[in-house]
């Protein structure tokens, strides 16, 4: 059965760092359409921090890697978003037994549990303009994956494009949460930052999948 | 934005720096974090601990201080300190009554002071939590939750401050400063935007000649944007906002806040609480105390806010107790 090791789960988390860094003014743009301005200047510094954290060492447990990008986000970052992207690593990988490589039905389900505890701490589901518009989907292309014995490689893919999806969905809600709440109808025609950030992730975990896998 | 800053990473770092050395004989930064904590700590009380997002201060930074805050934690600019941040403060300030967390209602304070207080129940450490909640504008009266904290929080902290320098215990801490939020009533109007430090571009635009009527601390959407006015007809048209939505009532004693938004003069700040106590005198509002100052900004955004505290013998004893900080003394 096809696995991902410790060594190519921090590659591929060093490749979303920098990809996140890089994304940082296509980010904040995004935000300054319906928020205020600063989701990539968060996200951008979170990920410094994983480069620093992840750069150069070795690991040989694959939640160890989660764990510690999640955890550094959230111990840096601070606002909304540290919190929620923080989960989205974390929820699924702490307190786990320590795991030299991991299957994509084990890949799958440490993004189902970040999917359940931050809609269990933010209150939010499909339709209200946030992450959960994009990490819903992600996450069924991931179980569905699973389900019909996708490699890796085809798995990252379907995720990348179901949250690319949600994303241009989330253009067409009002927003229920944050600071593009009080918007209202006016937030209609914009994705939410925090959508268009899990992009930006899945599409560095596909394209990091399809030049190494 | 024109701005005296060195790289904008580094702001937080060095606002804070500047302001612990300035005050070094009250207050400490804890090593590795961005929360400070004052130097002495009276024994047996209960711990305030306050903070938000930077680039709003005075708030929360400032309100450090004898009935004040035992300790304020820092986030990035307009951005909720992580929770990291929070645990580290809680710790330092905890004297085994247990702390009270005091912050503006924005979803990332919510989600970060929460999970800190979920960090710091592991360690043994109880705490509390109350949000500032005065903004008249983001939501209607029975979407309470909804309402965003702004420059109300100056007299919410003051009464905290003050209900843990008399030495109640937690709960009564608690219940006295949910007594202040729940009288304490604020509306703003912004003329010109702020801009995050290193960034061109203001989160917003206002035309040279227009002005928005309850528009948010960072930017977000108020209730009429519109010609600038008068200052007597922007107090009225705020004050208004205000007093039906407690509602005030004529013989109700309050103190006034006029609080500038950044770049607003104390000139400007002064003419409009002029207006405001000959309108809540017509209104037969008593007037008990009343502020003018810069409180609550957002960076070099221009404009005003007015904040009412309806006041009980209970409230108007702690707004008077004894209190020192950086930027407000009564004796």
């Amino acid at each position: 059965m096809e696995t991902l090791n410790a060594t190519q789960m921090r590659d591929m988390m060093l490749q979303v760092a920098d990809a996140v860094v890089e994304a940082k003014e296509y980010l904040c743009e995004a935000d300054r359409n319906i928020g205020d301005g600063d989701h990539g200047i968060g996200m951008a510094g979170g990920f410094e921090g994983v480069k620093q954290e992840l750069a150069g060492k070795e690991f040989d447990d694959v939640y160890l890697v989660l764990s510690t990008v999640g955890r550094t986000m959230i111990r840096i970052m601070g606002g909304a978003s540290g919190i929620i992207f923080g989960l989205l690593f974390y929820a699924g990988s702490k307190n786990m037994t320590a795991q030299k490589e991991i299957t994509t039905a084990e890949f799958a389900e440490i993004f189902e549990k970040a999917l359940v505890e931050i809609q269990a701490k933010g209150q939010a589901k499909v339709g209200d303009k946030t992450v959960i518009d994009a990490l819903d989907p992600m996450v069924k292309a991931l179980k569905e994956s699973v389900a019909q014995n996708l490699s890796f490689k085809e798995m990252l893919n379907r995720a990348y494009l179901a949250a690319e999806e949600g994303k241009e969905a989330s253009k067409a809600y009002v927003a229920k949460f944050g600071k593009a709440k009080a918007l209202g109808e006016r937030a209609v025609g914009f994705p939410d930052a925090g959508a268009v950030s899990l992009t930006v992730i899945t599409k560095a975990m596909r394209d990091w999948a399809q030049e190494n896998l | 934005m024109k701005k005296v800053i060195n790289d904008p990473k580094n702001v937080v770092q060095e606002t804070i720096a500047g302001f612990v050395a300035a005050n070094h004989a009250h207050f400490h930064q804890l090593e590795g974090v961005t929360a400070v904590v004052k130097n002495k700590l009276d024994p047996d009380k209960v711990g305030l601990l306050i903070g938000g997002g930077s680039g709003h201060e005075p708030l929360y930074l400032e309100f450090i201080g004898e009935g004040f805050a035992d300790a304020v934690c820092q986030g990035n600019i307009f951005a909720a300190p992580s929770p990291d941040i929070v645990l580290a403060g809680t710790k330092a300030v905890d004297r085994g009554k247990g702390v009270l967390y005091l912050y503006g209602n924005y979803a990332g304070d919510n989600l970060n002071f929460d999970m800190a207080a979920e960090l710091a129940e592991m360690e043994g450490i109880r705490t509390e939590t109350v949000r500032v909640m005065d903004d008249v504008a983001a939501a209607p009266p029975e979407r309470m939750d909804d309402r965003r904290g702004v420059a109300g929080a100056f007299f919410m902290i003051k009464v905290a401050g003050a209900a843990c320098d008399v030495g109640l215990d937690l709960d009564d801490v608690k219940r006295v400063t949910m007594k202040a939020r729940d009288n304490v009533r604020t509306m703003g109007v912004a003329l010109a935007p702020g801009t995050i430090p290193g960034e061109e571009k203001a989160p917003f635009e206002l035309a040279p000649d227009e002005i928005e009527i309850g528009m948010g601390l960072h930017g977000e959407p108020g209730v009429r944007r519109g010609k600038l006015q008068p200052a007597d007809q922007l107090v009225d048209e705020m004050l208004e906002l205000i007093i039906n939505d407690l509602p005030f009532k004529s013989g109700d004693e309050v103190c006034v806040l006029v609080n500038g938004l950044g770049s607003t003069t104390r000139m400007e700040l002064f003419i409009a609480l002029r207006r405001t106590l000959q309108s809540l005198a017509n209104m037969g509002i008593k007037v008990y105390d009343s502020q003018v100052g810069s409180f609550a900004t957002c960076q070099e955004m221009a404009g005003f806010s007015i904040s009412l505290m309806r006041l009980d013998d209970e409230l108007k004893k702690y707004y008077d107790w004894p209190a020192w900080c950086p930027v407000f003394c009564t004796r």
